[in-house]
């Protein structure tokens, strides 16, 4: 295989990785957790590295896993003091975990492995390069490996616990009353989210992690409610995202992470608008019609509420916070579904407007 | 009698959002110094009735006069007191300096609150036995004290009229009991208090008039008239069971007190049981 | 020690992180109050975005990019406005969660800004003038110039001016919105003017601390400051000279030690002042609470006592 297509294959992976982890994060509108992560995690990556000087070694990882937790844990003291506001309490920690780790990062690592370009865009162009040896053999590139590990990993999480996530997800009170334990399966999950951040985080950097692990599954939140679909379509992007992004930034000579976050963005702002059901042009249609079944009613419910037979058609247009042409769009359909009569007078109700009245007042 | 100008005048009020209905050709009268229930389902636009009276949500068709004369928020006539969930109680600010925060409608743009404010501003604390908190946080006061300050912040408005959103969420039997009694005296001098209510069983004994809500107007008027079984029924869609009326007369109602004090507002279950027959 | 103030940049440097740490711990009390970290984040992120593209333009004009802040500020500023409209229209248009539009505003902004940065330092032919640009990430307040500062100082004396006009008005939109507009006030307005002095804050605070560690300046003096009095004007007083502190300190250690960023020493020299305003102020504090608690303790264990008798 090629560099290429191994650097392809693990930034697929790493978005699918990102991306599935991300729809429980939009659902449980928890997405943030993602931002603060994926910086309280430096100190952790940092520290193993300055102990151990081997970027393949496992204690990266678990040494990052410690600092998100002690992140997490900082963050529910705080809140428990009541003293605080809680995204406040957020930022404050995690913006104080990253500092720690950026100072560290220039004081003791002068050399080569990191610097705010690793931190912030990953190691994604020369992550093909580390191979994995095991027995003097070289296996496959170590972030493949690392990648395809996690992903196994979540999508097993996923496929057994999938009817528990689901009840968590969207009614965590019921959850509970069928003996599932919300709590204990929230802390796994949550410990899923830092082992994905983190093995993400030495590939894809801390924004790219970030925009995988919310810009796919916000799309796939706008054009569906059920899980099973999200989790697909969000993949889906995220690899769309990941090669697109990833050409991208061979064609410019750049790390490809910024160009990978973008993409996704824009997929997602394409999908606010053209979206069937969510998107801004369907809503805009739709909500002209409601709108316009809303004039109607309330041209009729005007005229049915006077004592006068007939209302004049200024009154009857200064009465409702309209413009002028809905109030004439109103009056044509009401007039050419004979709900009302008109003369010299004015307007006025007919009897089938009066029932047609009368049975969307049910309705409401 | 002579017909002074009711309090409050609605006429075809109409509020959408997202071109859903939520309150649809309002027609309401509330007159002035009458202590008027607003009741209803959750959902039911009770909070938005209020607010577009405020002139704080969009309308879309409908007018609202307020003693006689268009609603001008300008003119201070409706003191609010909002939902206690609705507020953020660890703000840095006093008790003094929140019913102070009642004068800044009228001091305008670039005026600061002086001595003529803090004295007003004491003199509703006095009015409300809220003196000697004039110096604490908010966030310490108890539930009661909390209404009470915010009573105080519309009475330092002068305003004719008050309207209160869920005051009993949360309080307590006697707080409760201790608040009505200065609601009513506040009506003696010739307020006009409006309270969106959660708690039928008590309505008979708070208040002179009922307004029963579910997006339309079900009935409103007189406690006696207004608030019986078969307009519950309409307005709650179910039939409705110890809310302290018996078939649709009013008797003296047995005053059923629900442990439901420690609710969050707006679950009307607790004090209302839909009927499983 | 001494030397710092004989040190002509030194001094400018000083001089303006604790005056940008000042602006923003005021400033920051509001996104405070009204619970706008998150957004102060996203914000800050944006930035570059704007940063970057009114580089290139100054690039295209003139040959030379320029990172005056003449020129690379009212791109900040507008890159700022431009994330918040964002966000409102597609909570507005979607069922999304603040959370999930802010964090796409992140991905869409700050991606397409880091993919300019890293576009423009490996452009060839080279571009003039793109070193120093990396120092909006985290921050290099050695680099500000003495017409930074004026810049810097207008703005920041503005938003204050500003703040300081329309105190009441603030301060009663940010603790009951809907009271506020019951009594007549244009709250659309007070919420976009609040909004855009976030923004001007934000962008000035990024001169000292870079965008990743914005949300820390904004918040941190202030949610210090809350711990010490329950008195707004006092808050946002206490928070800026917090601020001022962090910065000027902060700024005079990281020069000490000359590869280090500026922004994650004030960041820190910030936490440090939180954690000491968390545990030891009077009454709210953890040690005030404790000392609190056990005297009640022991007056309840006294009660329980003579109840025997």
């Amino acid at each position: 295989m090629t560099l290429v297509l191994w650097t392809l294959a693990i930034a697929v992976l790493t978005a699918v990785v990102c991306s599935l982890c991300g729809v429980f994060l939009v659902v449980k509108h928890e997405s943030m957790i993602a931002e603060a992560l994926s910086h309280a995690v430096l100190p952790g990556i940092l520290i193993a590295f300055l102990v151990f000087q081997d970027r393949t070694s496992p204690w990266l990882i678990i040494s990052a896993g410690l600092s998100g937790l002690l992140m997490v844990w900082v963050v529910q003291t705080i809140r428990k003091t009541g003293l605080v506001d809680g995204d406040a309490a957020l930022g404050i920690t995690f913006s104080a975990l990253f500092s720690v780790g950026i100072i560290c990062a220039n004081l003791g690592l002068n050399r080569v492995h990191f610097d705010s370009h690793c931190i912030i865009d990953g190691n994604l162009a020369m992550a093909a390069l580390r191979p994995l040896v095991i027995g003097g053999v070289e296996i496959a590139p170590f972030a493949f490996v690392l990648m395809a590990t996690v992903l196994t990993l979540l999508v097993t999480f996923i496929l057994i616990f999938y009817k528990e996530l689901k009840l968590m997800m969207f009614d965590s009170a019921l959850s509970q009353t069928f003996g599932f334990k919300p709590a204990m399966l929230h802390l796994i999950w949550l410990a899923l989210v830092s082992i994905t951040t983190v093995s993400a985080f030495e590939i894809a950097g801390s924004i790219l992690v970030v925009a995988l692990m919310i810009a796919p599954p916000a799309t796939a939140f706008l054009l569906t409610r059920r899980l099973g679909v999200m989790l697909i379509i969000s993949s889906t992007i995220g690899v769309i995202s990941s090669v697109i992004g990833l050409y991208l930034g061979l064609g410019l000579d750049i790390a490809p992470t910024g160009p990978i976050a973008s993409v996704a963005g824009m997929i997602f702002l394409l999908t606010v608008l053209l979206a069937p059901q969510q998107g801004v042009l369907a809503k805009w249609r739709r909500r002209g019609q409601q709108r316009s079944y809303l004039f109607q009613q309330l041209l009729l419910a005007r005229l049915d509420g006077d004592d006068k037979n007939w209302v004049e058609n200024e009154t009857l247009a200064g009465a409702v916070a309209w413009t002028d042409q809905q109030f004439r769009k109103a009056l044509s359909v009401c007039r050419d579904k004979k709900w009302i009569d008109e003369s010299t007078l004015g307007i006025s109700i007919t009897g089938e407007g009066r029932n047609y009245l009368m049975e969307s007042m049910e309705r409401l | 009698m002579p017909t002074a100008n009711p309090a409050i005048a609605i006429k075809g009020l109409t509020v959408a959002y997202d071109s859903v209905p939520v309150l649809w050709n309002v027609d309401l009268t509330i007159e002035q110094g009458v202590m008027m229930g607003v009741v209803g389902p959750n959902g039911a636009g009770k909070s938005t009735l209020l607010k577009a009276v405020l002139g704080v949500v969009p309308t879309l068709a409908g007018e609202v006069q307020v003693l006689g004369k268009r609603f001008s928020a300008h003119r201070q006539q409706i003191g609010y007191v909002p939902q206690r969930t609705s507020v953020d109680w660890d703000f840095p600010t006093t008790v003094l300096d929140l019913v102070k925060m009642g004068t800044y409608g009228r001091l305008g743009w670039f005026r600061r609150p002086g001595a003529k404010e803090k004295h007003d501003a004491l003199a509703a604390l006095d009015r409300f036995e809220m003196r000697e908190f004039a110096n604490r946080q908010i966030g310490e006061l108890s539930g009661g004290q909390q209404q009470r300050a915010f009573l105080a912040r519309a009475y330092v408005q002068d305003a004719p009229i008050y309207f209160l959103d869920e005051p009993f969420a949360a309080v307590d039997a006697t707080t409760e009991k201790a608040i009505i009694r200065l609601l009513k005296s506040l009506r003696d001098e010739g307020k006009t208090i409006v309270v969106v209510h959660h708690d039928l069983t008590t309505i008979m004994d708070y208040f002179d008039a009922i307004t029963l809500v579910n997006k339309k107007i079900i009935s409103s008027g007189p406690v006696a008239t207004a608030f019986t079984s078969d307009l519950l029924n309409k307005t709650y869609g179910g039939p409705i069971k110890n809310c302290g009326i018996d078939c649709g007369f009013a008797q003296p109602p047995v005053q059923l007190r629900h442990p439901s004090a420690g609710n969050a507002p707006g679950i009307g279950a607790t004090s209302v049981e839909a009927d499983d027959a | 020690m001494l030397e710092i103030f004989n040190d002509h940049t030194l001094r400018t440097v000083c001089l303006g992180t604790a005056g940008i740490g000042a602006v923003s711990g005021a400033i920051g009390c509001f996104a405070y109050l009204r619970r706008q970290s998150l957004i102060g984040d996203v914000v800050a992120h944006s930035s570059l975005l704007g940063i970057m593209v009114f580089f290139l333009a100054s690039y295209l004009i003139t040959g030379e990019g320029s990172k005056s802040l003449t020129v690379l500020i009212p791109g900040a500023l507008l890159a700022g406005v431009a994330a918040l409209m964002l966000t409102r229209w597609i909570l507005a248009q979607t069922r999304l969660k603040p959370d999930s539009a802010l964090g796409v505003m992140l991905a869409i902004f700050f991606g397409s800004g880091i993919l300019l940065l890293r576009w423009t330092q490996r452009a060839t032919p080279n571009i003039p003038g793109k070193r120093g640009l990396e120092d909006y990430l985290f921050g290099m307040a050695a680099a500000m110039t003495r017409s930074d500062l004026w810049m810097i100082g207008v703005l920041g004396a503005a938003s204050i001016l500003v703040m300081l006009l329309m105190w009441k008005e603030f301060k009663l939109f940010t603790f009951d919105p809907v009271f506020a507009q019951s009594t007549g006030l244009k709250t659309h307005w007070i919420d976009t003017l609040m909004l855009l002095i976030l923004v001007v804050g934000i962008v000035i605070g990024i001169q000292s601390v870079g965008v990743v560690l914005m949300i820390a300046l904004l918040v941190t003096p202030a949610s210090s400051a809350r711990q010490w009095t329950g008195h707004l004007g006092t808050m946002v007083l206490l928070a800026s000279i917090f601020g001022a502190i962090c910065g000027g300190v902060g700024s005079v250690l990281s020069a000490s030690f000359s590869n280090v960023p500026t922004g994650p020493v004030i960041v820190l020299v910030a936490t440090v002042l939180f954690m000491v305003s968390l545990t030891a102020a009077p009454r709210r504090g953890l040690i005030a609470r404790l000392i609190k608690r056990r005297k009640l303790e022991r007056s309840a264990q006294v009660a329980a006592a003579g109840g025997d008798q």
